[in-house]
């Protein structure tokens, strides 16, 4: 069995007078596997962020369905959602999202306090996360100190200290500049090879390439994939960029 | 059409704005109306039509209107600088856009024009049509002529207009000020500044614990009015001063407490809340405070005024015990037993039968007074540096009277020896069995027969002090070979009732003070006499009713005016937290807090902050009650249960009334937060 299945996924938006309604997400179909770090491409408007919010169980879908390790979004009780998502899903944003009124600390310990935990399990958990995210000697400083790297570290941190069956993340590379992005993308790459299973939206082909595998989402559906296989970096790269030029002259699949 | 571009500008910017500048409009409107109102009142238009207190009327009015207006300076000051925080974004990306610094200014000109001309034309309409309402009131109040004629004063129109145009004039001149100096990027930025976190300041909080203690004490530990009067503006400063202490860094080093304390904060109840209150409190400590102080002053105005008017007819009767009152001072206390009394009282009671007015509940009485100050065994009694003296606490009013005037409670005879004394005391123990008065150079002692101890809180005492009241065998002779006067006064005072009317009181005043005067003059001598006083109750009402009714109306005037103060603050405190926690209650939900668990956590903080000043106003109030009391014992009000039940009534109406804006203005809050939710 996969980790996440996604099938035939539909999504519509009605305008507020059930005028015009948009079909954001057509027919989405896919799955991960565990341990698999897939990367989700496609320009504005394709459909991206509203395939996120509804894997991440922010917003529900018009049909369709997604299945987390067997179990059905669509049956989880309207109060189970904020627990559901909190132990098994962690959320990396192109935003950070870190809340200025904690210090890093309790920004990472943030959902492990929402889930009731004690202060020494809570410690012994972030200190090997955050030895090996390389911000032990930043947790007592505040967003507002640090710098945007440092910020997306610990909204990393934050993401892996519940150890989610999979990872989200939303352009996690978009406000940063490039040093820290490649540094971002080692630390996923590094996530990745411990087993962790990873699911990136990003707009970067550069972003895309570190992953095993990238779909292609255009007008509402997934339009190809790409695996990696036993290609480098830099020909895997080539290969998205391809891609991405074929979709922009609105070729037909390859 | 180009001619009209800033205006349009400035108004869109007002119009677009409506959420922020509709508010301070309207609480413009209602100070320049009050202002109207109070300048109305204190015209000689509508000091005409009252029949009670005119010039009371007018002083006390124009001492709200000195209110009003530098309430109005500060507070409107304090909105605006507000409102131009808020829009300084606004301000910023004109200035991108390629608008110099002097077009900024002439937009913010033209909206401080706008604005000032709405305030005055709707304010002064305002204050026209409830200038009458307010008139009726007024004359209902001390008694006067009611009719149904519009009046309109121009002096106090050109007046209010003038001042007003003043005080916009200023606040003009801060906004530009403060645009000039600022550049686009900083207009721009800052209201997404980063903000630092809040750091608690020891000092501070203790500080404010301690200055907030003293001035408690202060209130707790005063005992005689004309002290509790000289400290009570000391304490208002303390306790404004700690206020602010205390809710802007000492509530702040609370949470930081709270954080340090692991097995307490790390509490998915405790986590959001505490750290989220430290930053809120940062920001809005010294929001809250105001509207701590407006509250207490709301508070401590409308229960004494109120107390004050209930009160009134209370100390009417106190200062005036009969309706007709004589009182002749006398320089010596001989008068009082050589028959001239005796003489004194038939002359006035044949006036009065000429006049065909029998005289009822007839009081004759003769005292000496003496002020004194307790010594180590002996009383010293200077007339003048006692009660000029500075140490108030130890100061006594003594009021010697013969002991036939007296009774005890025991009904035991009083056939007293010349060196006996009977004492009832009030406010104050006397434990010795002897009673020695220092007189300048000489000394009298007395052996206390009786001794008893009659506690009327503050009934027998003139001035708010502590009283003994000796009973001596013949008032003359206990104080005779002491000719300076100034060590005591001998009085003889002489009054009835009439039951006639207040008009004919007035006229039977002047018939007494033309036939009956110079006839107690020649009784008690030119050189016995200091003077002699004839004192109606009727005339003395209308100072009475003439200064409670007016400080009543001007309590419940101001009251509104701060109630709309207080009523802004929190409205523009709810926005402004409204919009700061848009983004926290976003990622909150991200992270995996239920909307459920964000919003019991917002409301219980909003409730916490809310409560705050309420809580912290009801303690002063309750720190301020005993020292009011006493001020107001000095005017005879002196009715402890009419001034808790005012002091409660105006609590619980302040609380409900309180509880009202804090329902409506959260639902604003809350229509922002979630508003901007979905606009992610």
């Amino acid at each position: 069995m996969s980790l996440l299945e996604v099938k035939s996924l539909k999504k519509v938006y009605k305008t507020r007078f059930g005028g015009q309604s948009v079909e954001a997400l057509k027919n989405v179909n896919f799955t991960v596997e565990e341990g698999e770090y897939v990367a989700i491409m496609g320009e504005s408007g394709s459909g991206k962020t509203t395939l996120l919010n509804i894997l991440a169980a922010l917003d529900q879908a018009t049909s369709g369905t997604v299945l987390l390790d067997g179990k059905d979004f669509s049956k989880i009780k309207e109060n189970e959602v904020a627990s559901f998502r909190r132990d098994n899903l962690g959320f990396v944003f192109q935003e950070f999202n870190l809340l200025d009124t904690f210090t890093l600390e309790d920004n990472i310990y943030l959902p492990l306090v929402l889930a009731g935990k004690g202060y020494q399990e809570m410690k012994a958990t972030l200190m090997p996360i955050a030895v090996s995210l390389g911000i032990e000697d930043l947790l007592k400083k505040y967003p507002y100190e640090v710098s945007g790297g440092q910020k997306q570290r610990a909204a990393v941190a934050r993401a892996l200290i519940t150890q989610p069956r999979i990872i989200l993340a939303d352009e996690p590379t978009g406000a940063l500049d490039s040093k820290s992005s490649d540094e971002l993308l080692s630390l996923f790459a590094d996530v990745n090879r411990m087993g962790q299973t990873v699911l990136m939206v990003t707009h970067s082909a550069r972003a895309a390439s570190r992953s095993g595998r990238v779909l292609f989402i255009r007008d509402g559906e997934v339009f190809h994939q790409l695996y990696r296989g036993e290609e480098s970096d830099e020909l895997f790269y080539q290969k998205i960029v391809d891609t991405l030029t074929l979709l922009a002259q609105g070729g037909e699949r390859a | 059409m180009k001619k009209l571009f800033y205006p349009r500008l400035a108004w869109e910017g007002l119009r677009k704005n409506r959420q922020l500048s509709r508010p301070y409009l309207l609480t413009c409107i209602c100070m320049v109306a009050v202002f109207y109102i109070l300048s109305f009142l204190a015209s000689p238009i509508a000091l005409a039509l009252v029949v009670r207190g005119a010039s009371v009327v007018r002083d006390i009015m124009n001492l709200g209107k000195f209110v009003i207006l530098v309430f109005s300076l500060i507070f409107l000051y304090y909105t605006y600088s507000f409102l131009l925080r808020r829009r300084s974004r606004e301000f910023g990306l004109y200035n991108v856009l390629g608008m110099g610094k002097r077009n900024l200014v002439r937009i913010i000109t033209w909206e401080n024009v706008i604005t000032f001309a709405i305030a005055i034309i709707c304010g002064l309409l305002l204050g026209i049509l409830l200038s009458k309402l307010a008139e009726l009131g007024l004359v209902n109040l001390l008694g006067g002529t009611i009719d149904f004629v519009f009046r309109i004063d121009i002096t106090s129109l050109w007046q209010t207009i003038l001042l007003y145009a003043v005080i916009f004039g200023l606040l003009m001149l801060s906004a530009i000020i403060r645009t000039a100096r600022a550049n686009a990027v900083s207009l721009m930025k800052s209201e997404s500044a980063g903000e630092k976190p809040p750091k608690g300041n020891w000092l501070f909080a203790i500080l404010g614990v301690l200055i907030l203690g003293g001035a408690y004490y202060i209130a707790l530990t005063v005992n005689n009015p004309v002290t509790a009067i000289l400290l009570f503006f000391v304490a208002v400063v303390m306790v404004i001063l700690a206020t602010y202490l205390l809710l802007v860094t000492g509530s702040v080093k609370l949470c930081r407490i709270l954080q340090t304390n692991k097995g307490y904060y790390y509490k998915a109840k405790h986590f959001v809340s505490v750290s989220s209150m430290a930053f809120r409190m940062k920001r809005n400590g010294a929001g809250l405070a105001s509207i701590c102080i407006i509250a207490t002053m709301i508070l401590v105005m409308i229960s004494t005024t109120t107390c004050m008017w209930f009160g009134a007819d209370n100390s009417l009767r106190k200062s005036y015990p009969r309706e007709i009152n004589f009182t002749a001072t006398l320089n010596d206390p001989a008068k009082l037993t050589d028959g001239t009394p005796e003489q004194a009282a038939s002359v006035i009671l044949d006036e009065l039968q000429k006049n065909g007015i029998t005289p009822k509940n007839i009081r004759e009485q003769r005292m000496i007074d003496l002020s004194g100050v307790r010594k180590d065994g002996f009383i010293q009694c200077d007339y003048e540096t006692a009660s000029m003296g500075a140490d108030f606490n130890s100061l006594l009013e003594i009021y010697m009277v013969s002991s036939d005037s007296i009774e005890t409670s025991d009904n035991s005879p009083l056939d007293l020896a010349a060196d006996e004394i009977v004492l009832i005391t009030d406010g104050m123990d006397y434990p010795d069995d002897t009673l020695t008065l220092a007189m300048g150079e000489k000394t009298r002692s007395w052996k206390i027969r009786h001794y008893e101890r009659r506690d009327t809180d503050g009934d027998t005492s003139i001035m708010g002090f502590p009283t003994m009241t000796v009973a001596v065998a013949n008032l003359a002779t206990a104080v005779e070979g002491i000719n300076d006067a100034e060590k005591y006064q001998s009085r003889w005072y002489y009054s009835f009732d009439t039951g006639l009317s207040d008009a004919e009181n007035t006229d039977l005043h002047i018939t007494l003070s033309q036939n009956v005067r110079p006839n107690l003059n020649d009784l008690f001598t030119e050189d016995a006499t200091r003077w002699i006083s004839i004192d109606t109750r009727a005339e003395g009402s209308a100072d009475f009713y003439g200064t409670y009714g007016s400080l009543f109306f001007i309590g419940i005037l101001l009251s509104i005016v701060f109630i709309f103060a207080a009523v802004l603050i929190i409205y523009y405190k709810q926005i402004s937290e409204g919009y700061e926690d848009a983004k926290r209650f976003d990622i909150m939900q991200k992270v995996g807090m239920t909307k459920k668990e964000i919003r019991s956590s917002i409301s219980s903080q909003l409730l916490t902050v809310f409560a705050l000043p309420l809580i912290f106003a009801g303690m002063h109030l309750i720190f301020a009650f005993p020292m009011i009391r006493k001020m107001l014992a000095l005017l005879h009000l002196t009715n402890v249960a009419l001034f808790m039940r005012t002091t409660v009534i105006s609590f619980v109406a302040f609380a409900v009334f309180y509880v009202i804006v804090y329902r409506l203005t959260s639902g604003i809050y809350y229509r922002i937060v979630s508003g901007l939710n979905q606009n992610d």
